[in-house]
């Protein structure tokens, strides 16, 4: 579904993605993890073109994204970012429509596809009016899903969506989020730095540092052979010591 | 009715309307007032007359400073516009130092006298609260909603239409208010370059030492920036009424 070839990317005179390749296939729920300024968002934003490799390729259903017209490429792309992004003077239901008020769809479409998508996100119906300020973050953040799931895209790529949610909320949307991925079988990139969300969610991780791929595979596999010590570092490994325990 | 009452937009409208339609009948209090005056009244045109002209110089000077205001500030925020936008923003600004009377008086040996030297010199001065507003409002967006347009598939035009620009409005729109109300002020000195406004009285007045007619005309002046501005706060509310909901 998405590859990176070799890509690398200089922001203001600093590397921050760097020859770095990465396969992600169909209907994997992809995890990208790592400290602050790994490079994580840096790479999702490569794939829907907010951010433009200089070297390499990046390719999304087998064609490279340069090829792409990026709004063309973006409205089969669902998008979803920490802080929303909801359009602050559009209702929730507006808001929800976005890309099939993009695409054109036909308003009795867009009304039914509306009222499903906040059916599924647990979203009340007498919130449809209500302005983005209005709403709780959680509600906030289901309707950042439910806009990116509009136009029923494959491709879901979504950049810390849960981080500024309190424990609860994130738990329930993460748990969401899953059955949407299990029930559609998208394909989901999503950036995180809690490790225990990537360990719970992915089928597969990809563990950045510095602009570089240190390690992929699915959680067990990270976690029972750490490909190096900066791997078995940050996943909290090194820090269990098993004393030898004799008779 | 009751809510009428206490609106003070309707007060002003009232006031405002009374007065250009029964000027004619306070004559007697003006001659009280200025008993050494032959002429206490000011007659050469019809009050209505003239608001209506100062109306239309107003509104054709505003509506001109308004597209170009904010066809400018669009214009540098755009990523091939951007290097020009501290020029735009200083020439509009100094622009706004030279009292509209110079302004005017340079207008004339080019258009010569009447309405037109008026019109241009009125754009060009309620040029620099537009551009700035404009400009801040723009400003404003937060970078998050830019994102989440952009990653929606918005192309730049759609941004600008359906984000930027709606964000924007109320900002801009109180830019306009104060170019409005500053507009129709400066409209009535357009009468020293022979456009009839409600300055009309004022100007006469002063070189002729008459001291009732400008008190009339200031009187109409002053109620109609103070109508005008009511009802831009009106629309303000309208625009941002989302902010509120």
């Amino acid at each position: 579904m998405i590859e990176f070839r070799q890509v690398g990317l200089r922001l203001g005179g600093r590397r921050v993605i760097d020859d770095l390749s990465l396969h992600i296939a169909p209907g994997e729920f992809a995890m990208l993890i790592g400290p602050s300024g790994a490079g994580k968002s840096s790479l999702l934003r490569m794939v829907n073109r907010l951010l433009e490799p200089d070297r390499g390729q990046v390719l999304v259903g087998g064609r490279p994204v340069h090829a792409q017209a990026p709004e063309a490429l973006r409205r089969r792309i669902g998008y979803v970012i920490q802080s929303t992004g909801l359009f602050p003077h559009w209702t929730v239901a507006q808001n929800i429509a976005t890309v099939p008020q993009l695409l054109r769809w036909p308003a009795l479409r867009i009304t039914a596809r509306t009222d499903e998508l906040m059916a599924l996100l647990h979203l009340d119906e007498g919130l449809r009016e209500r302005y983005p300020h209005q709403l709780s973050g959680g509600q906030q953040q289901r309707v950042g899903v439910a806009r990116a799931l509009a136009a029923d895209p494959d491709l879901l790529l979504l950049d810390e969506p849960f981080a500024a949610l309190d424990p609860l909320t994130r738990g329930a949307l993460q748990v969401e989020l899953a059955q949407i991925q299990r029930a559609s079988g998208k394909t989901i990139v999503m950036v995180t730095h809690d490790l225990n969300e990537a360990l719970s969610l992915a089928s597969r991780i990809h563990l950045l540092d510095g602009g570089r791929l240190l390690q992929s595979g699915t959680p067990l596999e990270l976690i029972t052979r750490p490909a190096s010590p900066e791997v078995a570092t940050f996943l909290g490994l090194t820090r269990i010591d098993l004393q030898p325990r004799g008779p | 009715m009751r809510k009428l009452l206490r609106d003070p937009l309707a007060w002003a409208m009232a006031a405002l309307a009374l007065l250009v339609l029964g000027m004619a009948e306070l004559k007697p209090f003006f001659a009280a007032l200025f008993p050494e005056l032959d002429r206490p009244l000011y007659e050469q045109d019809s009050f209505a007359a003239l608001l209506w002209a100062h109306l239309a110089i107003v509104a054709l000077s505003s509506a001109a400073a308004t597209v170009v205001g904010t066809g400018l500030a669009v214009a540098v925020t755009r990523p091939a516009g951007r290097p020009f936008r501290r020029l735009v923003e200083r020439v509009v600004a100094v622009g706004q130092t030279f009292p509209p009377v110079a302004v005017l008086a340079l207008a004339v040996p080019l258009i010569g006298f009447g309405a037109a030297p008026a019109l241009l010199a009125l754009a060009l001065y309620g040029l620099l609260p537009i551009v700035q507003a404009t400009l801040a409002g723009l400003d404003a967006l937060a970078p998050e909603v830019r994102e989440a347009a952009l990653g929606a598939g918005m192309s730049p035009g759609q941004l600008l239409r359906r984000i930027e620009l709606p964000l924007a409005l109320p900002v801009l729109l109180a830019g306009v208010r104060s170019s409005v109300v500053i507009n129709i002020g400066t409209a009535a000195i357009a009468s020293t370059v022979g456009a009839k406004t409600l300055g009309s009285p004022i100007i006469i007045g002063l070189s002729g030492f008459n001291t009732a007619y400008v008190i009339q005309g200031a009187l109409l002046v002053g109620l109609l920036a103070i109508t005008v501005d009511l009802m831009f706060e009106r629309l303000l509310l309208r625009a941002k009424a989302w902010q509120v909901a």
